[in-house]
């Protein structure tokens, strides 16, 4: 009773005032809330429009099929022809781990490249927009705009990227897409001894890729990250996917 | 099992000195920034002369910092790209407009100090303010953006960021007090006591949280604290950069030399930190 009489008529000026003030806090915090969420809703909607990746169109991707390789670098240096990659740095390499003492060893190979992420951590990182990502899912540098701030570099947990001491930008695998888009696979792919290394468009079931993801079971490297790579592993050692301790 | 790697490739570190000594720089202009500002706004006439100075140093600390930055870019004379384009998911992008608004609004204030017309630098000192903060929060934002480094990827590298950008910028208008009033240097000192206090359980806190980490993470703890990262981390920024002058702080005559002690520790302190977190933090290979 008492409590909605002084509700309905404050009984000072003072009171009327904080209620005044009451009311005036609460627009205040509306209209913080409302410009939040304007924010908010913009920042999705650029977010749904950098991922909407249009589906049913090409998807490359690559297959390493470890019970194959032979682990020769054939790729490695394949790539380094191919691309001019100076001394130093590389944009394809394979990482190779031994376990155990004689006589009972062993050796793993890991080739490594930029996975093409689908949801790439350095194309998110780039002030400029000049790491981005095709429809086709392959991950560029645009040259004549990267100013080389080497943030994609630090943002890509997989080190897949390197300054280019030459050109004075950032430089990284392309997938070959000179190659790719005239109709010829990725140079390591066409130079790898044990045909561990297969190409082609995700998307397209009849691929080879597409059928050995189906039916196989593929790894990637750093799953918990979120970048959804698009270089899928076959067989691979799971302690040489991950950082490589002393002793196991 | 014994395990070796026998072949593998680590590129170099993305980021080096010059991005240290941009974190470091624009940490000080902001912190300087915001303490002109509060000495202005609720120093009352005690608190003038150090705001003046205060102001005016800002953006002399920042543009250095800023300069730094340009330095570290592969094509510095493309710098003008940064302001081209924009991408909403890159804390980069935000930070460059960040910086570039605060700059002008830090040298606008020094102008007005400088001018002597501090009065009608007011309504800059709140809206200044708003921007220093952002811009000692953004540095450690884009250090956690990186989601590979783990002594990055920490929900509490902005926040120790930001407080040991306002203590050092402190550390600066302590180190520039000479011959204020001393009302408003002991309020300098009192406040500067509870920022690095601040700094000090934020700092624990990341330190424990790592050591209680397992993989990359305790790696990372490995890093900060043993080898010549950790005589930094530990004995440079834990011990010589917060827990001495906070005890300096807390004797309740202090002269001037002591004083000029002190601002200097916490900037040693905070450089090293910065340093340690910006490169140690690459230390932990990626693979
Ligand atoms: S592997 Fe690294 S460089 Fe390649 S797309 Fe993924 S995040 Fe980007
Ligand atoms: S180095 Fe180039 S591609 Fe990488 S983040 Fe900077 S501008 Fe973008
Ligand atoms: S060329 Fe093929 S077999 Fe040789 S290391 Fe590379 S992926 Fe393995």
């Amino acid at each position: 009773m008492n409590e909605r009489q002084t509700s309905k008529e404050p009984r000072s000026g003072g009171d009327r005032e904080g209620l005044l003030n009451r009311r005036e806090a609460l627009k205040a915090g509306a209209v913080g809330a409302v410009g939040a969420i304007g924010v908010l809703s913009g920042y999705t909607a650029a977010r749904a429009a950098v991922d909407d990746k249009s589906a049913g169109q090409v998807r490359y991707a690559m297959v390493i099929d470890l019970r194959k390789c032979i682990g020769c670098h054939a790729c490695s240096v394949a790539c380094k022809s191919e691309n001019n990659v100076p001394l130093g740095v590389w944009r394809t390499w394979v990482k190779q781990v031994e376990r155990g003492g004689f006589p009972s060893t062993q050796r793993h190979f890991l080739p490594r490249l930029c996975n093409h992420c689908q949801e790439p951590a350095c194309v998110e990182a780039c002030p400029t927009r000049s790491a981005y990502q095709r429809d086709d899912g392959v991950v560029l540098v645009r040259e004549e705009r990267c100013i080389g701030c080497k943030l994609c570099m630090a943002a890509c947990p997989y080190d897949a990227r390197f300054f280019h001491p030459e050109k004075k930008i950032v430089n990284k695998c392309t997938f070959c897409v000179h190659r790719v888009d005239k109709g010829v696979v990725p140079s390591c792919v066409n130079t790898c001894q044990g045909n561990a290394r297969i190409f082609g468009d995700l998307n397209d079931p009849d691929s080879d890729v597409a059928k050995l993801v189906a039916r196989e079971s593929v790894q990637v490297l750093k799953p918990e990250l979120g970048t959804e790579p698009r270089v899928f592993y076959i067989g691979a050692d799971t302690g040489t996917m991950g950082r490589v301790r002393k002793e196991i | 099992m014994p395990q070796v790697i026998f072949y593998d490739v680590n590129h170099h570190e993305a980021m080096g000195l010059l991005v240290v000594i941009y974190f470091f720089m624009s940490g000080l202009g902001a912190g300087a920034f915001l303490t002109g500002a509060a000495f202005q706004l609720f120093g009352g006439p005690n608190g003038a002369k150090i705001a003046k100075r205060a102001a005016i140093a800002a953006p002399i600390l920042l543009i250095p910092g800023l300069l730094c930055l340009m330095l570290d870019l592969g094509q510095p004379m493309r710098f003008f790209n940064l302001m081209l384009y924009f991408n909403v998911q890159s804390i980069a992008s935000w930070g460059v407009w960040l910086i570039n608004i605060f700059m002008g609004l830090s040298v606008l204030f020094a102008l007005l100090h400088f001018a002597g017309k501090a009065k009608a630098a007011r309504p800059l000192a709140y809206l200044g303010s708003v921007f220093a903060i952002a811009v000692g929060l953004y540095s450690g934002m884009l250090l956690y953006q990186m989601r590979g480094y783990e002594l990055w990827h920490s929900a509490l590298v902005p926040p120790i960021f930001l407080v040991s950008a306002i203590a050092s910028g402190m550390a600066v208008v302590l180190l520039l007090s000479r011959g204020s009033d001393p009302q408003a240097i002991r309020t300098l000192t009192r406040a500067l006591a509870v920022v690095i206090g601040v700094d000090l359980v934020l700092a624990l806190t990341e330190i424990l949280t790592l050591v209680w980490s397992h993989g990359a993470k305790g790696e990372a703890a490995d890093v900060i604290l043993s080898g010549g990262f950790g005589f930094m981390f530990i004995g440079l920024y834990l011990i010589l950069g917060l827990v001495l002058p906070l005890l300096l702080l807390m004797r309740r005559q202090a002269g001037r030399g002591v004083y000029v002690t002190i601002a200097v520790m916490v900037l040693v302190g905070t450089l090293a930190m910065r340093f340690v977190i910006v490169i140690g933090g690459q230390a932990v290979p990626l693979s």
